[in-house]
This record gives structure tokens, C-alpha cells and sequence, in this order.
């Protein structure tokens, strides 16, 4: 089976990392030469003529050719390309990946690999997974990189780190910009995932979304972030929730992105929910990565301290999940002029305990307003501070599962008003609220009546 | 035109006194100190049309150099709090982060006092840098110098943002949006409303900080406008905050760095350049000054007697000073690390020459 591997590099800095750090821990033991042994493996470079000339003259190069088949591609006479050069050089490399009926890996050059990496990612997809997903820890490039070129070089250009050494190093030379994705952290940014601290062991990740490492590209299209697009499901890629598995630092300045951070202001539930449904960010699997504790662990793990860890998480995911959702109806109700309800739920969202006291996590059906059948917000809505009375409004809107919209049935709504479905030749009736019209926002289901199904 | 040089050279060196640190407590006076220096430059170059000009050029380059260093060490006090929160959370059986032990990042100095006196001194060279100002109000702010904060904000209000600016500083909303805050803070209801009204004609929509604003209304018994503003919410926005915005400099605007690209602080006296004859050269004072050798180059009083100028007035300097003779044993300095390390070259031009002679 074939596989291909691909790394897009110019630059020094770039260059810099990738020989003196990615590429010894490319070539540790459980890492390339592991792969090797599964797999053909051919490795692409795309890079600048200088660059090409620096990575030749690497003294790891000639380990490197041993390992595989190496295909430097220089398809620019620039030596500093636009950075988007990057995301098409990798889209490219998956489109000959097809082409030749191999899997693909992406290889970062800013990165340092643990030793077993890439023989478990091998495994994995020998298993028949369609891809795979890991996580990893930014560190500042100023003292890290430094200490770990002394270790390279100490080691004859062939850096093997275990799995907790290697988080051991992340911790230590931790990014700002991983930081600031703390739960309860001092200052936030923008971000999809959040981190919490299990002291004296390691950090517990929870994302929203995150690239794949490696995948079949005969099967899977990536969205444009490289995201897992179509041809998958989310049994099909493999999540990695240990970072005994694979695990992997990227190395960024210290001053990196360092106009995004938003001052007092801490990573919450509704900025993931908000962020994940960017355009850019907003995948298929965007509802499985967050199902997943992830441990990124230097030592071994205590069950019990971690599992109190995830407990908190899942609180603060849970509302994630419920805030995207609720968004997704929101946004396709704005569009089909049902903006009155759009409104309550904006303010459900945000001023009542909505989305933590969500009683459901599986598809519900929900009864919309239309703005013609509903002319005004009753005050009473808006007015109650503590929201129960909006909240048992909303709730008096949905019922959970896919509704049965049969003359004579029932339903019961999540705030406990039973509803009967009625039929004549006006149509279909929900309490005495006329069912316009369906829209979907999978997996749930959106009716939009003709009227309120209760005032307040 | 000797004499008067002489006069504005003596009154220059007087004011490197500044230099001795135990005499100037707060970082105002060391601001002070480091920007009148600047300023008297100006009136020594005054007779000369060109050098004038070449050295008005430099006050505003200096100004901007100073806010460059002063926002670097701001951003360095938001990255330290991340990281003393992330701190707060471990144990110690946790790896110590190298952010706190690395020299190299300058993360465990008085970053607030090096920020504030960089601040300051660009202020005095230059009153109206508006973004300067919008950074120490949001420092004030930060310290809990409310008032001072606040009146930073008003005239930062009435201020045009330089060419530097980047567009998504906003800082004349930033301004007004934190005005808004500080009044709500005080109590004053009424006024803060009319901030917040201000600001939101200015930029609509205040990212993630945006729900201070619908809360706000809510409380205040606005529902029917809250419940808009929570609308507005629920999809991402991004505020940029100012003080993390570098504004776009020219090179000759920037802040000098050592070899590996780090900042160097004026306030300091840094090691820059070791030279072949055995001198050192430092970086201080937005100056370079060659210090010969056997000589200490960490004492004040040293620097502070610096006898040659060459490449203080550019191409002024070999002819009012070289051609005279002194020693060369003494203390020179120069705008650039350049002037000092190139050979001296008579290159001053001829209409400069004339207005000498």
C-alpha cells in the first residue's frame, strides 16, 4: 500500500525548524522508519529552489532517503511565495494522492513529532479507519526550539521523545495563544477548543473540530482547512483521545497572532459555538470531535483526578453543543421570517440557562412562529429576568424526537403542554396553529405555524 | 555659530545626567529625562535648515520607536497574566513554563513601569499620538488610574489617529466604548448611556465585549433594545483591542533590536558590539554610544560624558566635531549603530558646510 507524506516549506525560520527539529523527529524510530516497514512510502517536499538546496545539504537528508522515496517539487521561481501557496500546494498533493491510489499524511515542517506517531497513525489506517485526527500543543518557537536542536544534536540527528516527554516539553515551553484556550483563563481568543489543567498530570482537551493527519484520500474530501468533508462519518475517522497515541508540539513565535487575543474575556461555550460555525470551520464531524475527551498526559494518568476534569468539561461542552444547535435555528429561522421567535431564542441563549438545562441530546422537533402570526413579543417574555417564563415558552415550542404530525396524536412538549395534531381542510393543525411549512436543520426538525402554540 | 553649538552641546550633556537612575524615581521623570534629551536636539539644529529637518524627522521616528517598545512590553504584561492564570491552575509537580525563566523574553521585569515610561517619553516627544495615548489610558485603566484613564479617553476622542493606524483600531469608538464603562463603573448611568451611544455610531459592533452592552440595557429596563443587541450576538464578531495592534511603521520609525531581533530597550544600557579595538558599543537612549576601552560602559557618568557626536547630526557630525580634534579616547554616539561602526567619512554637504564656516 502506498502512502504518501507531504510537507510545504520555505523560508529560515520555517527551514530552520524543520531541520533542525521536525525532521529528527520524523526519523525516530517509531515514527518514518515505522511507517516505512507498513507501507511505500514516498515523501514530498514542496519547497523553494534555496530551499531545496538547504534541505539536500541537511546532514539527516541522506537518513531521510532512506526511509523513503523523496520528491522535492520546486514549482516557483519565488522565494517567498504568498502563504496561500501553502493550502494549494497541500490540496494539490492529496489530488496526486488520489491520483495514484495512495494515502496521504500531512507532515507540517513547524512541528515536532513523539516516537510512535506515525506507526500508530499506520496502524490505524491499516485497520481500515479513513482517517485520522490528533492533537497537539503550540510552543514558543524562542525557547524551545533551542533547547530541542541541543537534543537532536545530541543524538547523531535522530530526536526520539516519548509521548510524555514530549507533553512534558509542551507544558514547559507552553504558547500563550494554547493558554488563553484555558477554561476560566484571564484573557481568551478566538478559538474551537477549550483546555483544563489536571495538576501534576497534564491538560484535558475538548474541540470542536480538528484537521486530519492523515486520510484516504480515495474516500474522504477535506473542506478547505482540511477538515474532514464528505465520504466520511465520524466512526470512520479516528479521534485520538490519548496522547500516548500521537501526539505532536507546533512551534510559533512568541508574538504570534498576538492582535486576536480579546483582553478579560475567557474562552466560553458560546465562542466555540459561534466560531464552529464559520464557514471555515464548519464541518460535517463538527457534532463527533466534541463528543471526546482528550488526554494529553506526562506522566501516568489518576482515573479519578481526570475524571473529575471531564466532568467539568462535560458541563461547558454540553452547552457548546446546545448553543451550536440553537444557532443553526436560529440562523435558518432569520432567513424564513420568523425573526420575532429568532429574537427569544438570541436572548434564551444568552440570558437564561437554556443551553445548560437543555433536557435532551438527540434530535428534537421544534414549533416556529411565523412573524405574520406573531405581531408583537409579549413583554412578559422579555421582562422576567430570572427567563423561566421565556424558557418554558421555548420549551413549550419543541418536542423531542421526529414528530408525528398524525390526526388525533399527541405530543407532549419538552415544557410539559400536551398539544394534539389536528387535520381539515385548512391543513394540518398543532394545537390550534396552522403547520406552514418544514425546514431543515438536520437532524432536527423546524415547523414553522402560523401562530404561537401558547402566548407565554 | 560654534559657541552656540557648544552652549546647546553642554546643555545636551547636562541632560544626559539622566542617566543616573538612583535620581530619577518615577518612570515620568525617566521619560521626561529621555524625551527632553531628544528635545534639545531640536534646538541645537535649529540654525540649519536641514538638519533641522533631519532631526525633527528623527523626534518623530523616536516617538514611534518608543510606542513600538511600549507596546511590545504591553503585550508581554497581557501574555504573562495568560500565563500566570494557566500557572494558577497546575501544581508543582507541573514543568515550570520558560516564559517566566527566559531572559530572553524580558517577562520578569516591572513590565508595567518599562511600558509606562515608554509611553510617556513617545508622549512628550509627540502630544497628539493618539494611539500612543489610547495605550497608557488602557494602562491607567489596567492599573486602576481610572481618572487619569478617563481623560486620556476624552482627548483621544478629539484626536485624528496618525497614518500609522490600522484600520480596525477604531480608536476613536475603543475610546469612547471605554469612557462608557468607566462612567458605568462610577454610576454615572445617564452619561454612560450616552457613551455607549457614541460609540456603537462609530463601530457597531464590539465583538465578544458586545454583550457588556446588551447586558447593560437589560438591566437598565431597555428590553425591546437589549433583546436587539442580543440578536446582533449570536453571530461571531471580533473586536481587535488597539493596544495589540502595532501600528505601520516606516524603518526608520522602528525600534532598534539586537541580532536576533529582540527589542532593545532605551531605558536600559545594552551590550551591542563588541569592536575590534576593544571598545564596546551600547544601545541607550535611543542612541548608540562607543565606549572605549579599560572604560565601564554600565556607569551613567560614563556615557554621560560623551565628547564626540558623529552621526548625531548625520552628516553634520565630522564638522563639528572630528575636524576639531578630540580625543579619540572619548565617549561617542550616534542615531545609529552604523555611524559608529563605519569608517568616518567627511560627507557633509555643502550648504551645511557654508551655513558653518
Amino acid at each position: 500500500m502506498r502512502f504518501d507524506l507531504t510537507t510545504c516549506v520555505w523560508g529560515p525560520w520555517h527551514l530552520d525548524i524543520m531541520g533542525q527539529i521536525m525532521l529528527p523527529t520524523l526519523l525516530a524510530p517509531g515514527n518514518l522508519p515505522a511507517l516505512a516497514k507498513q507501507y511505500d512510502v514516498r515523501y514530498r517536499i514542496s519547497t523553494t529552489h534555496t530551499g531545496k538546496a538547504r534541505i539536500q545539504a541537511l546532514p539527516v537528508f541522506q537518513k531521510l532517503a532512506a526511509g523513503a522515496t523523496i520528491d522535492m517539487v520546486v514549482d516557483t521561481d519565488e522565494e517567498r511565495p504568498d502563504p496561500i501557496h501553502h493550502v494549494n500546494w497541500y490540496h494539490k498533493a492529496v489530488q496526486d494522492a488520489r491520483e495514484r491510489g495512495a494515502l496521504c499524511a500531512f507532515v507540517p515542517p513547524d512541528v515536532a513529532w513523539a516516537n510512535g506517531t506515525f506507526e500508530h497513525m499506520g496502524s490505524v489506517m491499516a485497520a481500515g479507519k479513513l482517517g485520522t485526527a490528533m492533537p497537539y500543543l503550540r510552543v514558543i518557537s524562542e525557547t524551545c526550539s533551542s533547547e530541542m536542536a541541543v537534543m537532536a544534536k545530541s543524538m547523531n540527528g535522530t530526536l526520539s521523545i516519548p509521548p510524555g516527554e514530549l507533553v512534558r516539553l509542551g507544558l514547559r515551553h507552553l504558547h500563550p495563544l494554547t493558554a488563553a484556550a484555558m477554561a476560566h483563563g484571564r484573557h481568551g481568543r478566538p478559538s474551537l477548543e477549550m483546555l483544563w489543567r489536571v495538576p501534576g498530570e497534564g491538560l484535558l482537551l475538548r474541540h470542536m473540530v480538528r484537521e486530519l493527519f492523515s486520510f484516504d484520500p480515495q474516500h474522504v474530501t477535506l473542506t478547505h482547512l482540511w477538515y474532514a468533508g464528505t465520504g466520511c462519518t465520524g466512526n470512520d475517522i479516528h479521534i485520538v483521545r490519548d496522547s500516548d497515541e500521537m501526539m505532536m508540539l507546533s512551534f510559533a513565535p512568541l508574538l504570534k497572532d498576538i492582535p486576536i487575543y480579546i483582553p478579560d474575556h475567557s474562552v466560553d461555550a458560546m465562542d466555540i459555538a459561534r466560531s464552529s460555525l464559520h464557514p471555515w470551520n464548519d464541518s460535517p464531524l463538527n457534532g463527533e470531535f466534541p463528543r471526546h475527551h482528550i488526554r494529553l498526559h506526562h506522566g501516568p494518568v489518576t482515573e479519578s483526578r481526570w475524571r473529575r476534569v471531564e466532568r467539568c468539561s462535560d458541563i461547558e461542552f454540553k452547552k457548546t453543543m446546545v448553543m451550536r444547535d440553537v444557532m443553526r435555528v436560529w440562523s435558518a429561522l432569520k432567513d424564513e421570517g420568523c425573526s420575532r421567535t429568532a429574537r427569544l431564542i438570541s436572548l434564551a441563549l444568552q440570558c437564561a440557562p437554556l443551553a445548560r438545562r437543555w433536557p435532551l441530546d438527540t434530535l428534537v422537533s421544534a414549533f416556529v412562529p411565523l412573524d405574520i402570526g406573531f405581531p408583537e413579543i409579549p413583554s412578559a417574555l422579555i421582562r422576567d429576568t430570572g427567563a423561566a417564563t421565556l424558557m418554558t415558552w421555548i420549551l413549550n415550542h419543541v418536542a423531542a424526537g421526529t414528530a408525528q404530525l398524525t390526526a388525533g396524536q399527541s405530543l407532549t412538549m419538552l415544557g410539559g403542554k400536551v398539544h394534539r395534531i389536528v387535520e381539515d381542510s385548512g391543513g394540518t393543525f398543532i394545537n390550534s396553529s396552522r403547520i406552514v411549512r418544514c425546514v431543515d436543520v438536520s437532524p432536527h426538525r423546524v415547523y414553522l405555524v402560523d401562530k404561537p402554540l401558547v402566548l407565554s | 555659530m560654534w559657541m552656540f553649538l557648544r552652549i546647546g552641546f553642554t546643555s545636551w550633556t547636562n541632560r544626559l545626567c539622566f542617566l543616573d537612575m538612583s535620581n530619577v524615581p518615577s518612570p515620568l521623570d525617566q521619560a521626561r529625562s529621555l524625551a527632553n534629551f531628544y528635545l534639545s536636539l531640536t534646538e541645537q539644529a535649529k540654525p540649519f535648515h536641514t538638519a533641522w529637518n533631519e532631526v525633527r524627522k528623527r523626534i518623530y521616528g523616536a516617538s514611534w520607536a518608543l510606542h513600538e517598545i511600549g507596546s511590545y512590553f504591553h503585550q508581554l504584561i497581557l501574555l504573562k497574566e495568560v500565563m500566570d492564570r494557566f500557572v494558577s491552575a497546575g501544581s508543582a509537580a507541573d514543568p515550570k513554563p520558560a516564559f517566566f525563566d527566559q531572559t530572553m523574553l524580558q517577562v520578569n521585569s516591572d513590565l508595567g513601569l518599562r511600558t509606562r515610561r515608554c509611553y510617556q517619553a513617545a508622549l512628550i516627544l509627540h502630544p497628539n499620538q493618539a494611539e500612543t495615548l489610547y495605550n497608557l489610558a488602557v494602562l491607567d485603566l489596567h492599573d486602576g488610574l481610572r481618572e487619569q484613564a478617563f481623560s486620556a479617553f476624552e482627548r483621544i476622542v478629539e484626536l485624528a489617529p496618525s497614518r500609522h493606524c490600522p484600520p480596525q483600531a477604531h480608536l476613536r469608538a475603543n475610546a469612547l466604548w471605554n469612557m462608557a464603562l468607566i462612567l458605568d463603573s462610577t454610576g454615572r448611568s445617564e452619561e454612560a448611556a450616552t457613551a455607549f451611544s457614541r460609540a456603537l455610531q462609530l463601530l457597531g459592533n464590539f465583538g465578544v465585549q458586545h454583550r457588556i452592552w446588551a447586558d447593560w440595557l437589560q438591566q437598565h429596563g431597555r428590553w425591546a433594545e437589549a433583546i436587539e443587541q442580543y440578536h446582533l450576538l449570536m453571530s461571531y464578531s471580533h473586536r481587535y483591542a488597539p493596544e495589540l495592534l502595532l501600528p505601520d511603521l516606516r524603518s526608520e520609525e522602528r525600534a532598534a533590536r539586537d541580532e536576533r531581533g529582540g527589542l532593545l530597550d532605551p531605558f536600559s544600557i545594552t551590550p551591542v558590539k563588541q569592536m575590534p579595538d576593544g571598545g564596546q558599543i551600547v544601545y541607550h537612549a535611543l542612541l548608540y554610544f562607543k565606549v572605549p576601552r579599560g572604560r565601564d560602559y554600565n556607569d551613567p557618568a560614563i556615557l554621560a560624558t560623551a565628547s564626540r557626536t558623529p552621526g548625531l547630526f548625520g552628516r553634520l557630525r565630522s564638522v563639528l566635531f572630528n575636524r576639531r580634534g578630540l580625543s579619540s579616547t572619548s565617549v561617542s554616539c550616534a542615531f545609529s549603530l552604523e555611524d559608529l561602526t563605519t569608517p568616518d567619512v567627511d560627507a557633509t554637504p555643502p550648504s551645511i558646510r557654508r551655513a558653518i564656516s
